[in-house]
């Protein structure tokens, strides 16, 4: 897969600001102006830097895992549902592990916020294999089914006892992550978020796993040629992509909201694709898109309240640069993919 | 279960069908000629917004349902270059377009229309009555009082099912969703054909998006296609790419959704997220029990390698 | 025969892919009412003459002329719409669609209806009008037998009032009878006026029904005249070339059996494939495409589970049909189709170099790639078969075809083998690039192993084989030993048993 060049990215990024900017001018407001509130809002304070850790700390998660799919030409368009089977699972465990020493009881938390990504994600990779059902399809699907469930569950058997509001008990206290930074929410999830990255750049570029999953991607015939186990190292990209989205709930849950509720993720999980693909599936890359995206949704509330701008501009921002990267660099990047 | 509970349940799940039903039409077209459009979700919400502003600022909400059309087309144009033509990835752009649109509308709205709270409302489609069959207990309000959008979904059906199988260009269709390089070497533009059907499933989305804004809602909110996108990508991959498939699709999961707002009413005791999740559940259940790839399009997401088979 | 005007001439036709000259300026014409046969082996330029002719392939010199009239169709439908018409030899049906409706998707029609009694009909019509049966106009095509499927491809190219049929390879997947009857029909075509081109690599078939030759080679039509003034051997000859080199090989051919197939069929009512292969052996199969070559490369890459038979590595026998278990059972293969099956063209070349489970596995430590020994591999392959790249860190896709021929086989090579199973190992390579590649397989069977080539190129075979066997039809003849009889062996490869 190649990294586009430093003039691809300047102009997708002058294109996309050029956009935003038009819709600005549009929306009767000085798009100098709207930018600078944008990245004051991010860059300009502690409390915005901490901010876009905060958000880039998810993005960054499910992005490494969308990554990871991608790459072996698996479309894995379920990590938000990946990543609120996550939360579910650590909303779950979290209140029975009160008599776990912390530390341990943390780690119990997040793995099972991990499992329920990895199993969710596993559904698809069975179906998959099996019955040859589309990942498009099937995690699109599971996408809807954990929005349903979250929200049963929440109203119903898991909501906090005695209070009156459809979310769950707190995460206890002992086991939350840690505040770095207070009274900023910066939390010591991001750094696990770090060095998520830093273990799936590991994995995608200097395991045999990583190399395997490349060929399989870019070539399933060639692949199975050389010897490997091309189904199986589908499975394990898709159960793998699951996993870190469900982490990524996990951290969420026990570093930022403490509780399970139905608006709980922000499509974080869809985001994510365009942050992993603006990244070019690239673990370096993807970082750092994943910053690039944070500082934007960490600026934009600022945006919203000194510029008047909603913050969802962001969002065109986001999808020119996609369309424009895609449509620069023509038919060579990824278009084999979904051929499988 | 009351007769009045139960005419009340029909119609809303007719009325909750009928997007279902325009864009997975529109997506089905697409998809039998090989292009499948994530983006969907967000040719609908720009089509939502179009008609809606179109519709207050001009009073009329037929101009609504014109710019829907124009607005979701437009975003098909700009899919349709970057798939068709340049060979992208479909799911990539898809995206891509979600994101712009859900950008667009969002900025363009509030701009428009402030950050108020009260919502805006506007002169919606009026229903037109089927004089006798509209009175028929349970089923006539449902079927029978829609609007000229509504009666042209269910009239689509036929129509998509004739154009796909009894007509040249549909049979054009067919063959480049099913082998690019045979069809292109019997003379077929297989470009071009799959430009049309990618602009189609534009115009229906923004047909269907039109319909949430200027009769079901009679207003916008941000975000407002709240996922039918995906739901009608999934209503084709239900009804096994067919349209009467499709129809049926959509009508389960309308019912599904509407069951949701009726369930108290109804005394059910089952929780209403049960139906939330039953037509998700059903489709990945139909899916691993007729194994998956069978009725799909066999060049379905597979961009086109240009020059023949050298 | 009329002595008018030909119906189509091509002249001076070229063209390149990439390096490979395909064509180098081919005269070819037909006239009405006349079959006229293009006779050539795999790669002779046969199909490519033909797609110029029909729209999908654009020349890059020569003229055209369709009844006096010039210049080249632009695509196929203009080349319909021109009344030409071709059957090409992978079929170009779409399975999903029935009989009728593909003969509808071929046929231009100003009407948008598609009345499924009607389009029926005019099945039914057409068919009976070239005098071919299709059966049910309403059955899908992707349940019907291969010879069901050929007439329908027939009757879909004399659709329209076509003046020009082009037929690529039409028999090779038919039956004799089939065969028969599709010669009484092209007769009967040929009787009505039409001016029919037929490519085939069977003597026997354009001897059979041909009213004129022309053979060509490499690119080029070096003879042609009336196939029943000449013999089988001089048409062999001009097919196959007359240089044939039978140079002396270095083989020191050994006593050790490296490689058995005893009794191996593809299905249990196909021909059963038996060949032994010998230490210090290269052992050649030379087959037109379509006969078996693939089938028998999947079965020996681990690709495909044989119906029956065994399968002997160093005398041990292959029980799991997987390409990794070939490979540990000391059996390496290099594909067809170099771009497609052998590299990914995404990857760098060192990537490529190391892209093999048994290799990766060596070089790395648990599941840990060893960078260095792998970079300092690379670098040393790179440099001991040559591999012209400015550094392994270039993408493989900017090699040459000798050089990715070259990676490959390095590739295969460094998981030490001890059998080498290569399909058209120098196809599309220039002279230089395909000495090389023959320097790598004697190095290789010089230090005790042994090579199968399966290829098309019948000169090939002849050059580096000790042993040469024929696949025609997935029939297996037994193996020719040194000196060859070339002739003999191209009357085979052309379907002629002596």
């Amino acid at each position: 897969m190649r990294i586009p060049s430093g003039l691809q990215w300047a102009v997708a990024l002058a294109a996309a600001f050029a956009a935003s900017g038009a819709v600005v001018l549009l929306a009767g407001r000085n798009p100098l102006g709207v930018y600078r509130a944008l990245f004051e809002g991010a860059l300009g304070s502690t409390a915005g830097l901490a901010e876009v850790g905060v958000k880039g700390c998810p993005l960054l998660l499910c992005a490494l895992g969308i990554a990871v799919a991608f790459r072996t030409g698996v479309w894995n368009i379920g990590a938000e549902g990946q990543f609120l089977f996550g939360a579910l699972a650590a909303a779950w465990v979290a209140p029975h592990l009160t008599a776990v020493p912390p530390l341990p009881g943390a780690g119990v938390v997040l793995a099972a916020a991990a499992a329920a990504g990895a199993g969710s994600a596993g559904v698809a990779a069975l179906l998959k294999q099996h019955r040859g059902v589309s990942e498009v399809i099937s995690t699109i699907m599971l996408n809807f089914i954990a929005l349903g469930v979250v929200s049963y569950l929440v109203q119903g058997p898991l909501m906090e006892a005695g209070g009156s509001y459809p979310q769950t008990d707190p995460v206890p206290e002992a086991l939350r992550l840690r505040r770095l930074l207070p009274p900023t929410r910066l939390h010591s999830g991001v750094a696990l978020a770090l060095v998520a990255a830093v273990g799936v750049g590991f994995l995608l570029l200097r395991t045999r796993f990583g190399f395997a999953a490349k060929a399989v991607g870019a070539n399933p015939r060639a692949a199975a040629l050389a010897g490997f186990p091309v189904a199986r190292i589908r499975t394990a990209a898709l159960v793998l992509s699951g996993a870190l989205a469900g982490f990524a709930g996990g951290v969420e849950l026990s570093a930022v909201t403490y509780r399970l509720y139905e608006r709980f993720s922000p499509g974080y999980g869809f985001t994510a694709i365009a942050v992993a693909l603006l990244g070019r599936l690239h673990p370096a890359g993807v970082a750092a898109a994943a910053i690039f995206f944070a500082v934007l949704e960490a600026g934009s509330d600022t945006m919203q309240r000194t510029a008047g701008i909603p913050s969802v501009l962001v969002s065109v921002v986001q999808g020119t640069v996609i369309l424009v990267l895609v449509g620069l660099e023509r038919r060579e990047w990824l278009a084999r993919g979904m051929a499988q | 279960m009351s007769e009045a509970v139960l005419a009340s349940l029909l119609q809303s799940a007719v009325n909750m069908a009928v997007p279902l039903l325009l864009a997975a039409l529109g997506e089905l077209v697409s998809e039998r000629a090989g292009v499948i459009n994530i983006g969907i979700e967000g040719k609908l919400l720009a089509g939502a917004f179009a008609a809606m502003s179109v519709a207050y600022v001009t009073g009329c909400p037929w101009a609504g349902v014109a710019a829907a059309t124009a607005a979701a087309a437009a975003l098909a144009a700009v899919a349709a270059y970057l798939t068709v033509v340049q060979g992208a990835n479909q799911i990539v752009v898809g995206t891509a377009i979600n994101l712009l649109a859900a950008g667009l509308t969002g900025v363009l709205y509030r701009a428009q229309f402030g950050v108020t709270g009260a919502a805006l409302t506007v002169s919606g489609l009026a229903p037109l009555r089927v004089p006798v069959l509209a009175d028929v207990p349970v089923v006539g309000a449902a079927f029978f009082e829609q609007t000229w959008l509504g009666y042209a979904a269910f009239a689509l059906v036929p129509v998509v099912s004739w154009f796909l199988f009894s007509s040249v260009p549909g049979l054009r269709v067919r063959a480049v969703g099913e082998d690019p390089a045979a069809a292109e070497a019997e003379g077929v533009a297989v470009e071009r054909t799959r430009l049309g059907a990618v602009m189609f499933c534009g115009v229906l989305s923004g047909l269907a998006g039109a319909y949430l804004a200027v009769v079901y809602a009679r207003t916008f909110i941000e975000g407002m296609s709240a996922g039918r996108g995906f739901v009608a990508l999934a209503i084709v991959v239900f009804g096994r790419w067919m349209p009467s498939g499709v129809l049926a699709g959509a009508l389960l999961f309308g019912l599904a959704t509407a069951i949701q707002f009726h369930f108290q009413a109804m005394g059910l005791a089952i929780p209403y997220q049960f139906f939330l999740v039953l037509p998700y559940g059903l489709t990945l259940l139909i899916l691993a029990l007729v194994s998956g790839r069978a009725a799909a399009p066999a060049a379905l997401g597979v961009p086109r390698a240009r020059g023949g088979q050298l | 025969m009329d002595a008018g005007l030909p119906a189509l001439r091509l002249r001076g036709i070229c063209k390149r892919f990439g390096s490979v000259e395909a064509l180098r300026g081919v005269c070819f014409e037909v006239r009405a009412g006349e079959i006229h046969a293009l006779l050539g082996e795999n790669g002779a330029g046969k199909t490519t003459l033909m797609n110029i002719a029909c729209g999908l392939v654009r020349p890059d010199g020569g003229t055209m002329e369709l009844d006096g009239r010039g210049g080249f169709p632009g695509s196929p439908a203009e080349a319909r719409r021109m009344r030409i018409g071709m059957v090409h030899q992978h079929f170009t049906l779409v399975d999903r669609l029935t009989v009728a409706e593909n003969l509808a998707l071929s046929v231009a029609t100003a009407s948008w209806r598609l009345d499924r009694r009607a389009m029926a009909q005019r099945a039914l019509d057409l068919a009976a009008k070239v005098g071919l049966e299709i059966g049910d106009p309403g059955a899908l095509v992707g349940d019907l037998p291969v010879g069901a499927r050929q007439r329908i491809e027939i009757v879909k190219a004399l659709a329209g009032e076509t003046r020009v049929l082009l037929l690529d390879e039409p028999t090779a997947v038919l039956t004799p009878a089939e065969v028969q009857q599709l010669f009484t029909v092209l007769r009967r075509l040929r009787d009505g006026g039409i001016a029919i081109a037929l490519i085939t690599h069977k003597l026997r078939e354009a001897r059979a029904v041909a009213d004129r030759v022309s053979v060509l080679r490499l690119g080029r039509v070096v003879g042609h005249g009336d196939p029943k003034a000449m013999s089988d051997r001089e048409l062999a000859a001009l097919l196959v070339g007359s240089a044939l080199p039978t140079a002396e090989l270095q083989h020191a051919v050994g006593k050790a059996e490296r490689l058995r197939l005893e009794g191996v069929r593809l299905t249990p009512e196909a021909a059963p494939w038996s060949l032994a292969v010998r230490e210090g052996e290269v052992f050649g199969i030379v087959g037109v495409d379509g006969n078996g070559q693939r089938e028998l490369f999947e079965i020996l890459a681990g690709l495909r589970r044989p119906a029956a038979g065994r399968v002997a590595v160093c005398g041990r026998e292959v029980s799991r049909f997987t390409p990794l278990a070939m490979l540990s059972a000391g059996l390496a293969s290099i594909p067809p189709d170099r771009r497609a099956d052998g590299l990914v063209s995404g990857m760098a070349v060192w990537e490529n170099l190391v892209l093999n489970a048994g290799l990766l596995a060596h070089f790395s430590h648990w599941g840990i790639l060893a960078a260095r020994d792998i970079r300092r591999f690379a670098a040393d392959c790179a440099h001991r078969f040559r591999i012209a790249a400015a550094d392994v860190d270039a993408p493989v896709a900017g090699l040459s075809g000798g050089n990715q021929q070259r990676l490959l086989i390095a590739r295969a090579l460094a998981t030490r083998p001890r059998v080498l199973v290569a399909v058209n190992p120098t196809r599309g390579l220039d002279v230089a690039a395909t000495r090389g590649v023959y320097e790598m397989l004697n190095e290789f069977v010089a230090a005790g192993n042994s090579a199968v080539v399966i290829s098309t190129d019948l000169d090939e075979a002849l050059e580096i084989s000790d042993r040469v066997a024929v696949l025609y039809r997935h029939r297996l003849s037994e193996p020719l030993e040194r000196p060859f009889a070339a002739e003999e062996i191209g009357l085979r490869m052309a379907g002629i048993w002596r």
